[in-house]
């Protein structure tokens, strides 16, 4: 089984931003096509936020939140990301989109899943190689790497805001791109100055071992969180790394992945709808908004479900000679296990009560939810790039004929074109109605965060802005 | 045992599959169904390496690496099948049950091709 590598990731995320920063050599040829590479680049600064904090963090007692050190250059850089991010007006929500930079993304946010699969919720070692994660020689060179990294992902951005500069003449949009050009100018001036400063603080680790050759967790050992929302979150990041490498065709992949990833989507629809009608029974008799908003993401979960379940039923009607690793079935089997421990009791669904006993459990499981549902699209996108692959090689296969002594279907030919427009649809419908919930539980999650800072601040200070608030939900 | 043992059992077990899958699309079908399914999947998934059942003729492979563990494994998933049948409503308890029918006759094969 080939096993991808942190460096190799790495390596991965910095050829496509240099393709990436290649691009921007040609102008834009629609407002869209502006926005979207501007959307694409903030997902990097997003995914190098996650990294710099799973590189250089370190948990408090008694804090939930892991951050590097205040005094550090990391620490520098890490809040130089957080609010060039917090600056920017447009999405940073997973998309299906194909790019360069949103490929670069992607690669980083895989390499940094790849860390954290080694870690616990509290930074605790899951493995024996999460202890080079704490080394402080290896911490330093990785932290030189991914901030070098980050200096040409800012140059990158100088030149993708001149670009989008150019979009605004050329485009009628008034102020929308010029304003994000804008942003851009000033993210990529500020983000640069703090990668520069740890590239500066931490050049003395350049070119030593590093975590380069880290492998990922998930293959070497499973689950085993004895708390059922952090063994779930563990269980859901893994198979969306399996779907990352996948996708990419980087780990053996047949229709059996896409049966898992439906499966997975469905424990999260079935699951979270429990969790989100406990909460609406819950605060039944506050407002009626509130209600409204958890109604909002009862239904979004209820109708992701029927899509996945149609493409986990064409999926099974098909065949392919490529098989999945089996740790990837058993991590489906963990998140149904850690997520029924939650909301059921044996074969009886647990009552509102039982399910969310306190307001910091509600606002944990709400969390868990809006975690598990906005990656959701990755597994979409996975799916399709699985089954575009497996078409393109002649392995989507279907039983033709009945096998007469067992009847069973025993021959087996190519999709016919029908059954490949179902499987496609179906995918697309799955794509379409997880970025939906995911949309939704981040909405109703943003607003119970500012309910309760409104709750616990004085009414003297400012409520925080929209876009804190989002930070804060990450 | 012969390439074709192999694609009987592998077609058993993805028919047994297809009958849980196919209750899926069913907005009324009850969690449990789920469940089986997913059970039903984490016992494909492992079994795989060890059958290794490629739908095609031209494979030649004779040995299954441990039918007496494969066998108990399809034992398991039985079992459990039947539980989860037991729990469930009429529409889906069915389904569990034809799965289940499906697995036992997967695991008969195995051993008979096996012995």
């Amino acid at each position: 089984m080939s096993d991808e590598t942190y460096g190799a990731l790495l390596g991965e995320a910095e050829r496509h931003l240099i393709r990436a920063i290649f691009t921007t050599h040609e102008a834009f040829c629609s407002p869209d096509q502006a926005h979207q590479a501007a959307d694409d680049y903030a997902q990097i600064l997003l995914s190098l936020k996650g990294g710099v904090r799973t590189l250089a963090g370190v948990a408090k007692p008694n804090h939930p939140a892991v951050l590097p050190p205040s005094t550090s250059a990391a620490a520098g850089l890490f809040h130089a990301l957080d609010d060039a991010i917090s600056r920017f007006a447009g999405s940073t929500e997973a998309r299906s989109w194909r790019g360069e930079w949103n490929d670069c993304a992607r690669a980083i946010s895989a390499a940094t899943a790849l860390l954290a699969s080694h870690l616990g919720p509290n930074r605790d070692h899951r493995t024996p190689d999460a202890a080079l994660i704490d080394d402080s020689e290896a911490r330093r060179t990785a932290l030189h790497r991914l901030a070098v990294f980050t200096l040409t992902a800012a140059e990158g951005g100088r030149h993708l805001a001149l670009r989008l500069r150019d979009a605004s003449i050329r485009f009628p949009q008034p102020g929308k791109l010029a304003t994000t050009a804008k942003w851009l100018i000033a993210a990529q001036a500020s983000v640069g100055e703090a990668a520069a400063a740890v590239v500066i603080d931490h050049r003395t680790a350049a070119g030593r071992q590093d975590l380069a050759m880290l492998q990922p967790a998930p293959l070497l050992v499973p689950t085993r969180d004895s708390d059922p929302v952090a063994a779930a979150r563990k269980s859901f990041d893994r198979i969306r790394l399996f779907a990352h490498r996948q996708a990419r065709g980087g780990l053996g992949a047949g229709i059996d992945a896409i049966r898992a990833y439906a499966t997975a989507a469905m424990l999260i629809a079935m699951h979270g709808h429990a969790i989100a009608a406990a909460a609406n029974e819950k605060h039944s008799a506050e407002s009626p908004s509130r209600r409204a908003e958890l109604t909002s993401v009862r239904h979004a979960l209820l109708a992701m479900r029927q899509p996945w379940a149609e493409l986990l039923s064409a999926a099974e009607s098909c065949a392919s000679t490529v098989f999945s690793p089996p740790l990837l079935g058993r991590e489906v089997a963990c998140l149904s296990t850690s997520l029924a421990t939650i909301t059921r009791d044996s074969s009886r669904w647990r009552v509102p009560t039982e399910i969310l006993p306190t307001m910091p459990v509600e606002e944990r499981l709400l969390q868990l939810v809006h975690h598990l549902s906005s990656r959701l699209p990755d597994l979409a996108t996975a799916a399709k790039a699985i089954t575009e692959r497996l078409y393109e090689h002649g392995d989507l296969l279907v039983p033709t004929r009945e096998r007469a002594d067992l009847d069973l279907p025993y021959r087996w030919a190519p999709i016919s074109a029908e059954r490949l427009a179902a499987l496609r649809g179906a995918g697309r419908a799955a794509q379409a109605t997880s970025a939906k919930a995911a949309s939704t539980s981040a909405a109703v999650l943003y607003t119970s965060i500012s309910r309760q800072q409104q709750a616990v601040k004085p009414a003297s200070l400012a409520t925080p802005g929209r876009a804190t608030l989002r930070r804060l939900a990450r | 045992m012969k390439d074709q043992d192999l694609t009987a059992i592998s077609s058993l077990l993805d028919t047994a599959g297809a009958q849980l899958a196919r209750r899926q699309t069913d907005p009324h079908a009850d969690i449990t169904i789920l469940d089986a399914y997913t059970a039903l999947l984490a016992t494909r998934f492992e079994l795989a390496p060890y059958l290794t059942v490629m739908p095609a003729p031209h494979l030649d492979i004779d040995v299954v690496a441990e039918p007496a563990a494969v066998a108990n494994d399809l034992a398991t998933a039985w079992t459990a099948l039947r539980e989860y049948a037991l729990e469930s409503n009429e529409a889906d308890a069915l389904a569990c049950t034809r799965a289940a029918t499906y697995v036992d006759d997967a695991r008969r094969h195995l051993l008979s091709a096996s012995s």
